[in-house]
Parts: C-alpha cells; sequence; structure tokens
C-alpha cells in the first residue's frame, strides 16, 4: 500500500468529509427543536472543522496533479519556444524575400535615372536591414 | 511535361494546406482563454464560501453575529496560481501553433518582385519580350515557387510538433480537467454544502412562521441554483477540453483509413461544437 494518497485520492477522501458534513446537517435539521444548545454548539464546531479540512483538501490536490504534470508542462513550454524560435526564421525568410523585391525596384530606379526613386529605393532597403 | 510537373506540385503542396491546424488552433486558444475566464477560483470560493464568511448571513438584528475563525486560504491561492499557469501554458501553445499556421502572416506576394523586374526587363534583357500575359504568369508562377517551400516547411514543423507532443499535451488536458472536475466541481460542492450547514439549518431552525420558512427556501434554492450555474460552466469546460485533446490527436496522426479527409470533416464539426460551446459559457459569465 502507498504511504501517501495521490490526488485522486485525496478528492474522494474530501468527497467523504462532504458527506459527512452533510449526515450531520441532515441529522441537526430534523432534531433541531430537541437538541441542547451544547449539543448545537458542539455540532456546529464539528461541522466546521470538517468544512474546512474537506475545502483545504480539495484545493491540495492541485498541488499533487501539478507536481504529477510538472514535467510535460515543461515539455509544452519547450515546444512553444520552439514554434517561436520557428516563426521567427520563416519570418526572417520572408523579410530576405522582401527586400529581394526592394533592391529588384532599386535597380529599376537606377537603369531607368529615378532620382527620387533610387533615394526611397535605399531608404527602404537600409530600414529593413536595420529592422533585422 | 513541365505543366504536370507544377501541377503536381502544386497538388502535392496543396495537401499541406494549415488552414485546418489554424482553425483548430484560434478555436482551441478562445476555449482556452474563455475556460480561464469562466471558472470561479479556488480564492474567491474560500472567501465567499467558508463558514466564516457564510456566517455573515445570519448577523441580523434578530439573531447574534456569529464567531467563527476566519478560514486562512493559502492552499487555495496556491492551486489557483497552478491552474493559472497550466492555462497559460495550453493558450501560449496553441497561440502560436496559430502564428506558425496562419498562411496570411507568412505569405509572400511576388507581384513587386514581378513589377520591378518587368520594368528592368526592356533595358536589360529587350530579347525577352515579356507580353502582360507573361508576366502574369510569371507572378503566379513566382508566387508558387516562392510561397509553396514556406508552407511545406510550416506545415512538416507543426506536423512535427504536434506528433511530439501529442501525448504531452493530452496529459496536461487531462490534468486540467481534473482539476475542474474534480478539485473546482468538489469545491463547488463543499461551498454548497456549507451553505446548508452553515445559513440555511440555523436560519431555518430559528425561523417561526412558515412564511419565514417558506422566504428561507426560497433564499437557499436561488443560491443552489447560481452554483449549479457554475457546475455548468465547469462541465462544458471539461467537455471543450475533450474535443481539443482529440482534434490535436487527429491533425498529428490522422485517422486510418480514411485519413486526411476524416480529419478534415471531423475538425469542420467540432470548431462548430467549440464556437457554440464558447459562445455558451460567454453567456453563462454575463
Amino acid at each position: 500500500m502507498a504511504e501517501t494518497l495521490n490526488a485522486h485520492q485525496l478528492i474522494q477522501l474530501a468527497q467523504c468529509l462532504t458527506h459527512m458534513q452533510a449526515s450531520l446537517t441532515d441529522y441537526e435539521l430534523r432534531h433541531y427543536a430537541e437538541l441542547s444548545d451544547a449539543q448545537k454548539s458542539m455540532l456546529e464546531k464539528t461541522l466546521t472543522q470538517l468544512a474546512t479540512a474537506a475545502g483545504r483538501i480539495y484545493a491540495y490536490s492541485v498541488q499533487l496533479v501539478f507536481l504529477d504534470a510538472e514535467s510535460q508542462i515543461q515539455q509544452l513550454k519547450q515546444a512553444t519556444e520552439g514554434l517561436k524560435k520557428f516563426l521567427k526564421t520563416a519570418q526572417k525568410i520572408q523579410q530576405v524575400l522582401d527586400i529581394v523585391s526592394n533592391i529588384a525596384s532599386l535597380a529599376g530606379a537606377i537603369i531607368s535615372h529615378d532620382l527620387s526613386g533610387i533615394t526611397l529605393g535605399i531608404d527602404e532597403i537600409i530600414q529593413m536591414i536595420a529592422n533585422n | 511535361m513541365k505543366k504536370v510537373l507544377i501541377a503536381a506540385l502544386v497538388f502535392l503542396v496543396s495537401c499541406k494546406s494549415t488552414e485546418y491546424i489554424n482553425r483548430f488552433a484560434k478555436s482551441a486558444t478562445t476555449g482556452t482563454i474563455e475556460i480561464s475566464r469562466a471558472s470561479l477560483s479556488f480564492g474567491s470560493i474560500c472567501q465567499l464560501y467558508d463558514p466564516a464568511a457564510l456566517a455573515r448571513f445570519t448577523d441580523t438584528s434578530l439573531y447574534t453575529a456569529a464567531k467563527r475563525p476566519t478560514v486562512q486560504c493559502i492552499e487555495f491561492r496556491k492551486a489557483d496560481s497552478l491552474t493559472k499557469l497550466i492555462n497559460e501554458t495550453l493558450v501560449n501553445y496553441f497561440s502560436l501553433l496559430q502564428s506558425v499556421s496562419d498562411k496570411k502572416l507568412l505569405a509572400y506576394n511576388a507581384t513587386d518582385l514581378v513589377n520591378s523586374l518587368a520594368v528592368i526587363q526592356p533595358q536589360v534583357l529587350p530579347a525577352l519580350a515579356l507580353t502582360d500575359e507573361k508576366i502574369s504568369a510569371i507572378k503566379v508562377l513566382l508566387n508558387t515557387v516562392l510561397n509553396e517551400p514556406i508552407k511545406w516547411y510550416r506545415h512538416k514543423k507543426l506536423v512535427t510538433t504536434m506528433k511530439q507532443n501529442d501525448s504531452v499535451l493530452a496529459r496536461v488536458l487531462s490534468a486540467y480537467s481534473f482539476i475542474l472536475d474534480s478539485a473546482l466541481s468538489g469545491e463547488i460542492s463543499q461551498a454548497k454544502e456549507n451553505y446548508t450547514s452553515f445559513v440555511y439549518a440555523p436560519l431555518y431552525g430559528w425561523s417561526k412562521t412558515p412564511v419565514e420558512k417558506v422566504m428561507i427556501n426560497q433564499q437557499y434554492s436561488q443560491f443552489m441554483t447560481s452554483l449549479e450555474v457554475e457546475k455548468d460552466k465547469i462541465s462544458k469546460s471539461v467537455r471543450l477540453l475533450s474535443i481539443i485533446r482529440k482534434d490535436h490527436h487527429l491533425l498529428a496522426f490522422g485517422k486510418p483509413p480514411e485519413g486526411f479527409a476524416y480529419t478534415e470533416k471531423e475538425i469542420d464539426q467540432d470548431i462548430v461544437i467549440i464556437n457554440k460551446m464558447i459562445n455558451e459559457l460567454m453567456q453563462l459569465i454575463k
């Protein structure tokens, strides 16, 4: 038998406490008039303890399930990083193709002696290279 | 022969479309974000529904102020931060799949290049005698030649990543489903029980007239209904996660013997379901 409980077993335990609380509340409602103040107070104290313990156990089970899946979460983060790097590379390829288009456009401006076209073309290419 | 080769190239690469991956990733990103928005947090459950907080319901002029120790919410806050981390990991993964599969983001338009070359051509290579028709044909060909390798390159990367991480994603989604379906749902059941124990039972016991009892029962029903809405959000979220898990697997491996046609059909249907569920979740949040 395992020494510690896993997340699923913790949930079962918490559910047992919730059911126990439900049964006690049901008993209190059915016998409210017959119970003394001291008994009511004791019941309320017990219900509070059960409620607090169950609430904490449900929340604590999240830590256990997270620990179990931690390496997979890290792996998924690495995959995301890989995709991010790939995206940057692919965007660089596109930038290179854009630069090729601009160089062809600049060549056209040079051949036709279009001074403003040459200046604009050079500016655009410098801008593109600076952005990389 | 050349035409056949080009047609074969275009056909082959068009099979490598990233459109379905993009549609899936877009829905999965939105869905996962909405799950995070829709779910009640552990911290708020602790603050609103612990015995001390609920005892305030009975602090009226008729009844004495309740004295109960305030519950420490450390475990609840930690549960929230871990759940947020899982959600963010999933959102980031799906949104990167969406970006890499977005054909608009990485499409290359050869129009500028062809136009520039067409300007140079009469002076540099007048013998080519390019007509408008030829230029237009070159544009199409160049667009294909420049775009298809990028498309193929992206498709290969996407499928490889999805294949490598399919079981990993399944495990993370299963952990997320467990948190929602078991832990958070358990907290909601506990909150309902706490209301019964610390609000309903004392008030019902103290109430004297049938009118008072009816009012307390009505208040009880309203409270239970509000928490049922929370449970409804959880069940929708868990279903959404299971569809996302299935579609990721289908896109990574396809489903024999029907192959990719089956996958496309399934994704088409599932995206309609996912979007419908996202709308339902958004309605529940409102």
